[in-house]
């Protein structure tokens, strides 16, 4: 327990925060909510919801409903566009003769159309179009995973740079008290001409301070580009306050690495941007039925009704043939059929070609997939050991700086001079801060492996025996 | 009667945890923390800590265990003078670091390691915002469990004395080291506060 006083000066002292500060799962779950990039994911979804939705309809008549109504002003003195048929005797003998637009009062028209189209066959193109919208749909989903991915990753990796600062702030602030302090006492000792005092000590004191200041600056940096990004991804302004826990701690994360074939089959089924390109390529296939359907005729159902009623008779003019007075209606089976060939198979070519490129493609990114997945999680494996000999180094600095300090304070034979001290505490914490870096490198190397794999590689377990036959087409 | 069975009560409780190395050194932590909790001062604090520690070491042993290899050269009146002013010493190196009002947490890592009559009870010691592995080595006595040996961060109270110990010895002799000794138990500052 006599360490705890001695190593007390490597360590800080938290002040408690006046907002609840936000955890690494809390800010990467605001900045699902609020982040720009997401919003623009849902958007798309939506938009892909919306065609699938339209698609679905496709099938349904198609039926279109007019109704025009109007009033026709009075366009002569005479309002009354019939004449009376007079008997030989002047009397009226109940016929009207139409003698033009009754010119002197206002009359009225209307007119009522709905026609229908329902098709009857298409030669798959509706069904192509229907499969077409949901791979559309599915794109949109892997959208959004790639989007909320991405978005995680940043949240944690400017996360992890502020915890890493945040402890590296810590060790430096204490490591410059205790510089002072030992600066105080080798000036006491050098006022009082002591025989303790050491010119050496100062030297090697001057030396370490100037490689505070180079870690003091070189954190500030890490500092300022953590918080910036996690600003950005978190969609918070400039001046909008953010609450984090203070000091920051950076613990590594807890997930055991799996075997490389584990993410392998792992992010053949769950990377978000495989499975946008896998429905891409499937809506290049459906695309080419379609085009191939083009060939053929669309049969259909039509049919249409009127009904039109004016109080004025026919008016044609060259300008307007509208029916006044109508009522019928009908209905026929028909197909249509464009007959530009030599464009249709043009086209026909042209998807084809888009299609066996997208799958090309999707050949390329899983076989890039796979390289990446390797490099990935060869620097998480690399920094496991790592991290573990860096812990072992740590521990072991500290327990030199435990045991110089109890040598230096307590010891009977005054072997263990004050640069032993300084020496050892120089070494634990540059130990220390080795040992904190190789923790911020293997958590980045898992964040890292979780945005490649596309699946949060901490909570997954990996099998412990693979099946032999996994559904991968990466080589 | 009533007196008598709390008596007998205690007599038992006292042989249990005497016999158990882990339940020992928890119920030493219990009073070492309710002491630095309640008493005021420092001094207060450090000279009721330095009763527990008594209550629980053997300087007995964790003398011949740092004289190794010396300790059958020395004289009954050399081991008695040896052995309390080690106590001291150690006293002085160990008692010092509590303070009063000082929060401590401790935790026990692992399982205890008995082997015949040694037992390693491996405990963490949190205080603030410092974490300390402090291991404690200790010996089957008829009294029970007695601790001869504080393993700090790895590094043994023991064998960082029998080093220092050993070169005086071996170099000036038993006088030597006893002055040595008790002019560091005299020197009352502590050069990196």
């Amino acid at each position: 327990m006599f360490s705890l006083t001695a190593l007390g000066f490597l360590l800080g002292t938290a002040l408690p925060p006046s907002t609840p500060p936000l955890s690494l799962e809390s800010a990467q779950a605001m900045a699902l909510e609020r982040s720009p990039l997401m919003a623009a994911a849902r958007a798309s979804l939506d938009a892909f919801e919306a065609q699938y939705r339209e698609a679905w309809w496709a099938w349904w008549p198609k039926i279109d409903v007019k109704f025009l109504a109007t009033g026709i002003p009075p366009q002569a003195e005479d309002a009354d566009n019939t004449q009376v048929v007079k008997n030989p005797d002047g009397s009226d003998s109940g016929y009207r003769v139409v003698t033009g637009p009754d010119l002197d009062s206002w009359n009225f028209w209307m007119k009522f159309d709905i026609t229908g189209y329902v098709p009857l066959y298409t030669f798959g193109k509706i069904s192509s179009l229907q499969a077409m919208s949901e791979h559309g749909v599915e794109v949109g989903h892997a959208a959004e995973k790639l989007a909320a991915a991405e978005l995680r990753f940043q949240v944690a990796r400017a996360w992890y740079g502020l915890a890493l600062s945040s402890e590296l702030k810590t060790l430096i602030d204490d490591g410059e008290d205790q510089v002072r302090k030992a600066r105080e006492r080798l000036e006491k000792l050098d006022e009082e001409d002591s025989p303790e005092f050491d010119q050496a000590d100062l030297f090697r004191l001057r030396i370490y301070e100037s490689q505070v200041k180079k870690v003091v600056l070189n954190n500030r940096h890490l500092e300022a580009v953590s918080r910036t990004g996690l600003r950005v991804a978190l969609g918070f302004r400039e001046d909008e306050p953010l609450a984090l826990p203070e000091p920051m701690k950076l613990t590594r994360v807890d997930a055991d690495l799996g075997p490389v074939n584990c993410y392998v089959d792992l992010a053949a089924q769950q990377r978000p941007e495989l499975a946008m390109k896998r429905h891409e390529v499937a809506v290049k296939r459906l695309e080419i039925d379609r085009k191939w359907a083009d060939f053929f005729p669309d049969f259909f159902l039509a049919g249409s009704f009127t009904y039109a009623y004016s109080t004025v008779v026919q008016q044609d003019s060259a300008f307007s043939s509208t029916v006044f007075n109508a009522l019928g209606g009908g209905g026929a089976i028909g197909f249509k059929l464009d007959l530009d060939y030599p464009g249709k198979l043009a086209r026909y070519r042209k998807v084809e070609a888009d299609a066996a490129r997208g799958q090309a493609e999707l050949l390329v990114a899983e076989a890039q997939l796979r390289v990446e997945l390797e490099d990935v999680w060869r620097t998480a494996s690399e920094q496991v050991e790592l991290l573990s000999s860096a812990e072992r180094s740590m521990k072991a600095a500290r327990s030199l700086l435990v045991l110089r300090t109890h040598e230096y304070e307590n010891g009977v034979d005054e072997n263990t001079k004050f640069k032993d001290v300084l020496d050892s505490a120089v070494t634990y914490v540059t130990q220390k801060s080795e040992w904190l870096s190789a923790t911020h490198a293997f958590n980045g190397a898992m964040i890292r492996l979780t945005r490649v794999v596309g699946e949060d590689v901490t909570r997954y377990q990996c099998p412990k025996k693979l099946p032999s036959a996994a559904p991968s087409s990466i080589p | 009667m009533n007196a008598l069975a709390l008596s007998l009560a205690l007599l038992l409780t006292g042989t249990a945890l005497a016999s158990d190395p882990k339940a020992l050194v928890e119920s030493k932590y219990t009073e070492i923390k309710a002491i630095v909790a309640t008493d005021k001062t420092d001094a207060g604090v450090q000279q009721k800590v330095t009763a527990v520690l008594e209550s629980f070491t053997d300087f007995t042993e964790f003398s011949r265990q740092t004289m190794k290899g010396t300790w059958e050269t020395l004289n009954d009146k050399q081991r008695t003078l040896f052995t309390e002013r080690y106590r001291l010493l150690l006293h002085k190196s160990y008692i010092k670091h509590f303070k009063a009002g000082q929060p401590l947490e401790v935790g026990f890592r692992g399982e205890v390691e008995i082997v015949e009559d040694k037992a390693l009870v491996p405990t963490t010691v949190k205080s603030g915002d410092t974490e300390a592995e402090v291991d404690y080595k200790l010996v089957k006595k008829p009294a029970g469990f007695m601790v001869y040996d504080l393993v700090i961060d790895e590094v043994s109270l023991m064998r960082s004395y029998r080093k220092q110990f050993d070169a005086i010895f071996k170099k000036d002799g038993f006088d030597a080291l006893i002055k040595k000794i008790d002019e560091r138990i005299a020197k009352n500052d502590t050069k990196l506060d």
